[in-house]
């Protein structure tokens, strides 16, 4: 009976208190993050495309951020991300408000700004 | 008088033409259910979920009933008389916003809303409805018919007997609240943003102390000027009323589209404590997504209102909320929370002015932000 309980103290604990072990991969982050919260009905959808950005697909979305088509073997495509080094990526500073704030309203939540963060820092790959 | 009758129609046509060049939002307020004494949408709304153009019925309360010194609901203020088989409406919203993101203020002042509605009665129990209006993110390249666009059509079949309707086209589908704030979490979240309407088939039954909805949709084509969703699914939903102060409800929202699977399960409940005039609402929706890339892990969401509305007298309503989004429960600090409080004044029939206060909070790391919105509302 005990057990029990501990069980469900402990699944309780790691719902509220989680850590953070999402993958830093293309995929699931134009999923759970980029879709979502950027190609939003007024904003980088194929519709709209403020700015002129397209995130609404993964593919075009990873050519509009890295400058580079997904599964290039190429380097350096003068997108908004800078392989390698988050510190100098365009997206990154505006996720951050460093600059503009993006997405205006409501930012993203610190750890899916750290986890782009990650995947920049691996190198950005279109996996 | 018939000179003045014409220069008050002119001046509201003019008005309406310069809003036409504005965005738009959906209409509906989930606080007049009980507070009016009315427990059911459609006794005010042509459509059987509520929201959009109102029957004559709700025109005269909106007088009668909800402002605080009355006046004249009816269309154009019963200048023109509508024939039987035309039903017309406009609404024109504009506001003035300060918010603060991270640090960074701005203030602005901007046209919010310039909907038209019509709605054409073509047989006994048949009629089509049409909401048009501009779009609200345009780009300067874009050509005229880009800038505007319809985001509710459908044809609709609905025997006011039985309560028994059906009706297709685009709309979105009876889920939640329905709020006409479409920032509200329970809907941006849920898929129920402004623009976000899909092509739907609902059918349904709408009766004095229950209705039920369901609903199948798809994606809008990009030609029609698609919203943000690409989901294919189904919607169901029950409401039951208990008395004429009580309303619970149970629903459910499922879709899919190439990159995920998407379920949501809830409910939400209203009671109006009629010797306080206090209404109490609240919504809570669970759900789990899937990726359809291998590798991702799924997620399970929430996604959370409660609302405290007080109308102290006639034609006044505050309301203070708290909402909250989690994109994944499984992950810590990822949650959004919100507060806020809104005034609303209902001075005359037609007329509304609203204060919204915000303040926000995205993930638990001290992301905020904050607004403050004034908005003047007129409808005809």
């Amino acid at each position: 009976m005990q057990r029990g309980y501990l069980l469900i103290f402990s699944a309780a604990l790691a719902l509220a208190c989680g850590s953070d072990d999402r993958p830093a991969e293309w995929g699931y982050m134009h999923e759970a993050i980029i879709r979502p919260n950027c190609a939003t009905v007024s904003c980088h959808t194929g519709q709209n495309a403020a700015g002129g950005l397209r995130l609404q697909e993964p593919d075009q979305a990873y050519a509009t951020l890295v400058g580079l088509p997904c599964g290039t073997a190429e380097q350096g495509g003068g997108g908004f991300v800078v392989p390698g080094q988050p510190e100098s990526s365009r997206l990154v500073t505006v996720l951050r408000g460093s600059d503009i704030t993006m997405p205006p309203d409501r930012p993203l939540a610190l750890q899916d700004v750290e986890l782009i963060e990650a995947w920049i820092a691996g190198g950005a790959p279109c996996d | 008088m018939r000179l003045m009758s014409c220069k008050r129609l002119l001046l509201c046509l003019g008005f309406a033409m310069l809003l036409l060049l504005t965005s738009s939002v959906a209409q509906a307020y989930p606080q007049f259910q009980f507070t009016t004494g009315n427990s059911r949408c459609n006794l005010c709304h042509y459509a059987p979920s509520g929201g959009g153009l109102l029957t004559s019925y709700g025109r005269d309360e909106s007088a009668d009933t909800i402002s605080t010194w009355g006046g004249d609901g009816r269309w154009l203020y019963g200048v023109y008389e509508e024939p039987q088989w035309v039903q017309l409406g406009l609404d024109m919203r504009g506001a003035l916003l300060l918010k603060d993101q991270l640090g960074d203020t701005e203030l602005n002042a901007f046209p919010m809303q310039g909907d038209t509605y019509a709605r054409f009665a073509l047989a006994t129990n048949w009629s089509a409805y049409l909401s048009m209006g501009p779009r609200a993110q345009v780009r300067d390249a874009d050509p005229v018919y880009k800038r505007f666009g319809a985001r509710e059509f459908y044809g609709m079949w609905n025997d006011s007997e039985s309560g028994y309707y059906a009706r297709a086209g685009r709309f979105l589908t009876p889920f939640g609240l329905r709020s006409q704030d479409h920032t509200w979490y329970v809907r941006r979240e849920a898929g129920l943003y402004t623009w976000d309407e899909t092509l739907t088939v609902t059918a349904g039954r709408v009766r004095p102390d229950w209705e039920t909805h369901l609903s199948l949709f798809a994606p809008v084509p990009s030609a029609l000027q698609s919203g943000g969703s690409q989901d294919v699914g189904a919607a169901g939903y029950y409401e039951r009323r208990l008395g004429d102060a009580t309303s619970i409800a149970l629903q459910g929202r499922a879709g899919v589209s190439d990159e995920h699977a998407r379920v949501l399960v809830g409910a939400w409940g209203k009671h109006y404590f009629e010797s306080l005039n206090l209404l109490l609402s609240a919504e809570v929706d669970g759900g789990h997504e899937n990726f359809t890339e291998n590798s991702s892990p799924s997620r399970l969401l929430w996604i959370s209102y409660l609302g405290l509305s007080y109308l102290p007298t006639k034609g006044v309503m505050v309301t203070i909320s708290h909402e909250r989004f989690d994109e994944d429960l499984g992950v810590r600090a990822t949650a959004r929370d919100a507060a806020s409080v809104a005034l609303q004044w209902f001075p005359l029939a037609k007329w509304e002015l609203m204060f919204i206060g915000k303040a926000e909070r995205h993930g638990t790391n001290a992301r905020r932000t904050s607004l403050g919105m004034f908005q003047l509302h007129y409808y005809l």
